[in-house]
């Protein structure tokens, strides 16, 4: 039953995600974290860490949320199956609108209205994703140090082309040094 | 296609899985992976068709990397092209994270590692927001587009807010959940309407920017 949730969650979010990665975000936080709680907002924002930190697209994120509800129905053999349904499905649906469009890449630039509504949905994307960052923000930035970390990184992306995934691992190494220093608390666990 | 060469299947699958296995730098550097190899390198494909693929992901939900993979593919060799296109270019990423995930649960949970994670968490949270800072400085072209933009937003804002409610309000709770469901999606949808029916100047829109 799981199973089936996960894939459909997976395919909704797979026809959805205009824009590539970043909208994955919101969309695949809703299912994941709100409706069907599979992973805590922290895991989550860690997924997509790991899924900054792997090559490729953003979108294996969905591999990471299999593997946990898998392996806690079932082990490691469910994580694997798990893993495999999330990641075919959040792919699937730009596979075959891909292909479906091949033919028809012309008539569908040319129809107005098809453009019309691309452009609401891209600027859509816009306020969606930065309302993810807000959301996120206010579970992540405890402290100043995290606030620091956060407004030091932002500047970077913004302002360098460093990539987003080598930033994601040098907050990590500053976090752990900090730390291991005793200048900022780790959560109580 | 003058002077194009063929590829086959076999080298069309291992291309995709180099670029799947070294494609870190986001969706850009990915397509320029693969213009470099198949339109540069082995002359597989001319560069118009490749813009093409490129538009058509821009255009279609979905990493901007694969849909233009599974074009190229497609294009290459059919249906058995556009598979190799999509699975090659998934299955690194997708083996890396089999490995990533266990190691996460398993070591991850060392309370001496947790300063990283406390440090990656602001560092995510940077991400999303440097890439919303980025797609409005490319689609935020008019006043109908900031409109939608900031309707979106606060909406979303108040679909997270419902969740919170409803741990004080338990007349919220039934409610809460299906609103965060439709949330994101219905929010998307909502957009694209907004864009069809709001007065906006003629855009160019000839795909320029691919």
């Amino acid at each position: 039953m799981e199973l089936l949730q996960l894939a459909l969650a997976c395919l909704r979010v797979g026809t959805f995600v205009f824009g590539g990665g970043p909208a994955l975000v919101p969309l695949l936080r809703d299912p994941v974290v709100f409706r069907y709680g599979w992973l805590t907002g922290e895991e989550f924002a860690d997924a997509v860490a790991l899924g900054q930190m792997t090559p490729g697209p953003l979108l294996v994120t969905a591999t990471f949320v299999g593997w946990k509800v898998g392996t806690e129905s079932g082990g490691a053999g469910m994580g694997l199956l798990y893993a495999t349904v999330a990641t075919v499905c959040i792919f699937l649906p730009s596979f075959f609108m891909t292909l479906a469009a091949a033919h028809q890449l012309g008539r569908l630039k040319g129809n107005p209205r098809v453009q019309r509504f691309l452009r609401g949905v891209e600027a859509g994307i816009v306020g969606l994703v930065a309302a993810a960052a807000v959301q996120m923000g206010q579970d992540a930035l405890g402290g100043w140090v995290q606030a620091a970390l956060c407004a030091a990184a932002l500047a970077v992306l913004i302002r360098t082309k460093i990539e987003a995934g080598l930033v994601v691992v040098a907050c990590g190494a500053v976090g752990l040094g900090l730390t291991l220093a005793g200048v900022m608390g780790g959560p109580p666990s | 296609m003058p002077g194009s060469t063929i590829v086959s299947l076999f080298e069309t699958f291992l291309t995709y899985l180099r670029v799947g296995a070294t494609g870190f730098g986001g969706p850009m550097a990915l397509i320029g992976m693969l213009q470099q190899q198949f339109v540069e390198r082995k002359k597989a494909i001319s560069a118009a068709e490749f813009a093409e693929g490129v538009a058509i992901g821009q255009l279609l939900p979905g990493p901007i990397a694969i849909d233009a993979a599974v074009y190229v593919g497609y294009r290459l060799h059919g249906w058995l092209g556009a598979i190799a296109g999509a699975v090659g270019l998934i299955l690194p990423p997708f083996l890396i994270m089999l490995v990533a995930a266990p190691l996460y649960f398993e070591v991850g949970k060392l309370p001496q590692l947790q300063g990283f994670f406390v440090g990656i968490r602001p560092a995510v949270v940077a991400v999303i927001a440097a890439a919303s800072w980025r797609l409005g400085k490319k689609g935020l072209k008019d006043r109908a587009g900031f409109l939608i933009a900031a309707v979106v937003m606060a909406l979303s804002l108040v679909f997270g807010h419902a969740q919170e409610l409803a741990r004080y309000v338990p007349a919220a709770e039934a409610i809460a959940p299906r609103v965060r469901d439709v949330g994101s999606i219905g929010l998307i949808v909502l957009a694209g309407v907004m864009g069809l029916l709001l007065p906006s100047p003629e855009a160019p829109a000839k795909g320029g920017d691919a």
